[in-house]
């Protein structure tokens, strides 16, 4: 204490001083800070920059055998590695990529890939038949690496010249130009025989070795950078280096885009934003929004009611969909009654071109009294037994869009004499346990994209992707439509399925859908509602030649690879 | 001693409580962390061969029995490991955490610093001045904007000052564009990270100033009545002297308290703060990792919470007992 006492006054009037000071330099630097913040997009000629879609932060992981959705970083797959043969998810057409040309054996069980000769690794490392059979060794001896499902359908790889390399398949199947050329990626073998250690947790971030038009520069959880592959195979591409942002939700996301700190993302979206987007510079700000899918009303068919095909028709026709799109999804529209999304009406059968769904309170009300309900005076349904007819249907609540979809849904299904009620779920785990374990008895979920009807039909309604309650799911088939809960009918499907996968005639592949199209529009095995869009918001500021309506040369959002890396070739800097 | 000793046994007891929890926590949660993955791979079909095989490398195989588990996840903890994330796999969670921590700890640490000198310093200055002006109403409207939902608040002032008015930077710790190798030691981008943090700052400190204010001011008023500073004053001191070595000094110790149970929560107090401000700290990857089940994650972050804020106790509990004697011998 008595040390305290003899400190002089001035010492403390310094350290009064000295904390002021601190507060003011303190208060100061924050309001500096304010001045200078906005002026930080200048012009980049020669750079992209992107923000795939708002999912946190970028993931440290550069294996081209993980998918962009799944923990992975983007541009690992089409910027650094490449297919043999691409599809255009826009068209559905193949386009030569790795390889130059393609055969089928007649029989369609074996397929030959010519590969494109001249190319090299970015380590100046010829790339030859011998690395396309290794990559496919490589997934053998490492079956968590095969994320594609692309094993099952190949028996043995052969590689009768350097340039030449033969798949002989499991079986005819003209699937496999897709799985084989689109959803492998070829890595070379000079570098992965050698990685150490387990290749499932390989994370490849130094240097990785591809064929791709880019080279990964440096890799953070909030920016990856790429540049261009000087010696890559096809064309320069214009955009010299590509900055990959994360952000970790919409709002985020919307708000850069707003300020111009990206010029390409793909992000949810609603008019709302248009205002301070698109209106702001309408010349340069775009937005491209492509049917993608299409979302269904899945009816868990291992379950009563759901089993009569009476009241799926009831709830069919008593949903108004074209309020669906008024009242929340602007961008969505209803759906074809086979499912199918407008970019393949080639493959609707002559009779359902024209179809449309017909919304009917009077004829769901018929279904429901040839099924043998009663209308009792509370306006609701009821079975011979006294059950009233009603069911929850389940979505993620923080899905916003489609929860007021199914608020909608409940409202028309509850006027027509169904007690529908909403379900919303607080997080997409518990949801996806629900309708995958089919513990659940209506639910609102997509179905898969493809280059032809066949892959979204395939994975919705194969029975093998099917299974008691209480097994997991394959693919799409969350109603669990077989043979125990479609009987004949699951097999008719099956067998047209494989009728598609075993011929490589476009006929009989056009047949074999159409023939899926009429159990689908007669048997409702779920109930189509409106069609997904893709989001694609992109500047012409610094870069144009993006896809949009009238230049559909690919699909449009970041997130899609590869189709993304095709975009990113097409860019040219805007004068 | 014997008191220290008995205070680490409770700490050990606390400590092995806290790692159980945050074993069995995760684990109630419904979802499967390989359920998420394949859900989000869409438009393939995995073959059941490859679904055991990534069963195995996400560690989450439910045949193994749960006290397999718990024995294996002490035995990983005991080495320092902490498994690997599934939500970025395959990056280890002992990566993630000391990558995204110095953001986090920086920038709330920053906070709460700044805030409890403003406020203890705004305290002492109203009780030293009670009554007077501001004294009478800037406490209540402190207590007001602590009161306004702290999400709320933060995006409005993100709104305003970010959106309206481009004063401030909307998201991100630095200019990425500007800096695209990372950080580094220049003052451009000591700038830029400032730039960064100010607003998210400004928001904590707004959230939590009148806890302190509040906190000081009614100590100082206390100590304020004391006859040893009337006798201060009467001797002619000056006054700052009088309030700083007097009264200040005497009637900070409880504010002192809160200040090192506040630190130890700085770890988590910063999630709201980081997903409105896109900041790339922890509760970046938390946020992601709790909604895809990603328990070894989830795990690490709460392990490193507990640890922080078990270690501030007892760092609280050994300058209380420096400070006062009492609490030692067990006779308070």
């Amino acid at each position: 204490m008595r040390s305290y006492l003899a400190s002089s006054p001035r010492r403390h009037r310094f350290a009064f001083g000295l904390v002021s000071l601190l507060l003011l330099l303190g208060l100061v630097l924050t309001a500096c800070g304010g001045g200078g913040s906005s002026s930080s997009s200048g012009p980049k000629t020669d750079t992209l920059n992107v923000l795939p879609a708002p999912n946190g932060p970028n993931v440290d992981n550069f294996n081209p055998f993980f998918n962009y959705n799944t923990p992975a970083a983007w541009g690992s797959q089409g910027l650094l590695y490449e297919g043999l043969y691409r599809t255009n998810l826009y068209s559905g057409n193949y386009e030569a990529w790795l390889a130059t040309s393609y055969e089928f054996s007649s029989d369609g069980s074996q397929l030959t890939f010519h590969l494109r000769p001249n190319v090299k690794w970015n380590d100046g490392q010829p790339f030859t038949s011998a690395d396309v059979k290794f990559t496919f060794d490589f997934l053998k001896a490492h079956p968590a690496l095969d994320q594609g499902g692309v094993l099952p359908l190949v028996k043995d790889v052969s590689t009768p010249d350097p340039q030449t390399v033969t798949f002989t398949l499991t079986g005819p199947n003209s699937t496999a130009l897709f799985y084989i050329g689109q959803m492998t990626y070829i890595v070379p073998q000079h570098v992965w025989s050698s990685i150490s250690g387990d290749p499932a947790k390989f994370t490849n971030d130094k240097n990785p070795v591809g064929t791709g038009p880019y080279k990964l520069r440096s890799f953070s959880a909030d920016l990856i950078i790429y540049d261009v592959n000087p010696s890559y195979w096809g064309s320069q591409p214009a955009v010299k280096h590509i900055y990959v942002y994360s952000a970790k939700d919409n709002t985020t996301a919307v708000t850069n885009m707003i300020q111009g700190k990206y010029d390409w993302m793909g992000t949810g979206w609603t008019p709302d934003f248009d205002k301070q987007f698109k209106s702001k510079d309408p010349q340069h700000n775009k937005t491209w929004f492509f049917p993608s899918n299409t979302v269904m009303l899945y009816l868990n068919l291992y379950k009563a009611p759901f089993n009569s095909v009476l009241v799926r028709k009831a709830i069919s026709a008593a949903i108004n969909r074209d309020n669906l799109p008024q009242g929340v999804a602007l961008y969505a529209k209803p759906a074809h009654p086979t499912g199918i999304i407008p970019a393949r009406k080639d493959w609707i059968a002559p009779e359902y071109q024209n179809a449309t769904f017909q919304y009917s309170v009077s004829q769901a009300q018929s279904y429901l009294k040839q099924a043998g309900y009663t209308q009792h005076s509370d306006g609701y349904f009821y079975d011979s037994s006294g059950k009233v007819l009603g069911f929850s249907i389940i979505v993620p609540s923080s899905w916003s869009d489609w929860a007021q979809d199914v608020q909608f849904i409940v409202n028309d299904l509850n006027k027509a004499g169904i007690k529908a009620t909403m379900n919303g779920v607080a997080d997409a785990n518990t949801y996806f346990s629900a309708i995958y374990g089919g513990n659940y008895e209506a639910a609102i979920s997509w179905t898969d994209k493809g280059p032809t009807p066949y892959y979204p039909y395939r994975d919705m309604l194969s029975s093998s992707n099917s299974g008691p309650i209480g097994k997991s799911v394959s693919g799409s088939n969350f109603e669990r439509w077989d043979t125990h809960s479609a009987g004949t009918l699951a097999n008719q499907v099956d067998q047209l399925l494989k009728q598609y996968m075993t011929s490589t005639d476009a006929n009989a592949q056009k047949q074999a859908i159409q023939g899926i199209e009429k159990i689908i529009v007669e048997q409702l095995p779920a109930i189509p509602l409106t069609v997904n869009v893709d989001w694609d918001e992109y500047t012409t500021k610094h870069w144009t030649g993006w896809p949009d309506d009238s230049n559909p040369y690919d699909v449009g959002p970041p997130y899609q690879l590869p189709d993304a890396a095709n975009v990113i070739l097409h860019l040219k800097p805007a004068s | 001693m014997r008191y220290l000793l008995r205070r680490a046994g409770f700490y050990l007891i606390a400590l092995w409580a806290a790692i159980t929890f945050n074993f069995i926590i995760p684990r109630l949660m419904p979802g499967d962390p390989l359920q998420n993955y394949i859900a989000k791979l869409r438009n393939q079909g995995m073959s059941q061969a490859t679904i055991i095989a990534l069963r195995k490398e996400f560690g989450a195989d439910p045949s193994v029995p749960l006290w397999q588990q718990y024995l294996d996840y002490l035995n990983a903890l005991l080495h320092g490991q902490f498994g690997t994330s599934t939500s970025e796999y395959p990056t280890p969670v002992a990566q993630i955490l000391s990558q995204s921590l110095p953001w986090t700890i920086g920038l709330v640490g920053t906070a709460v610093v700044l805030s409890f000198l403003i406020g203890t310093l705004l305290g002492i200055l109203f009780a030293w001045r009670r009554g007077s002006w501001y004294d009478t109403t800037l406490p209540p409207a402190l207590t007001f904007l602590s009161a306004v939902p702290y999400f709320w608040m933060a995006l409005a002032l993100l709104y305003v000052f970010g959106m309206m008015l481009n004063w401030f930077p909307t998201s991100d710790a630095y200019d990425l564009s500007n800096f695209p190798n990372g950080p580094e030691w220049s003052l451009d981008f000591i700038g830029s990270l400032v730039q960064h943090a100010a607003l998210p700052v400004i928001t904590l400190i707004i959230g939590t100033l009148a806890q302190w204010v509040l906190t000081m001011r009614n100590a100082m008023v206390t100590t304020l009545s004391e006859d040893y500073l009337l006798m201060a004053q009467a001797k002619g001191l000056p006054g700052p002297r009088v309030v700083f070595a007097y009264a200040a000094r005497n009637a900070v110790l409880p504010s002192i308290t809160s200040f090192s149970i506040s630190l130890g929560l700085v770890v988590s107090g910063s999630l709201l703060t980081e997903i409105v401000f896109n900041y790339p700290g922890i509760g970046y990857h938390l946020f992601r990792g709790a909604s895809e089940s990603d328990y070894a994650l989830i795990e690490g972050g709460f392990l490193i919470l507990a640890l922080t804020v078990l270690a501030a106790n007892f760092l609280a509990e050994l300058v209380y007992s420096t400070l006062d004697p009492r609490i030692r011998h067990g006779r308070a």
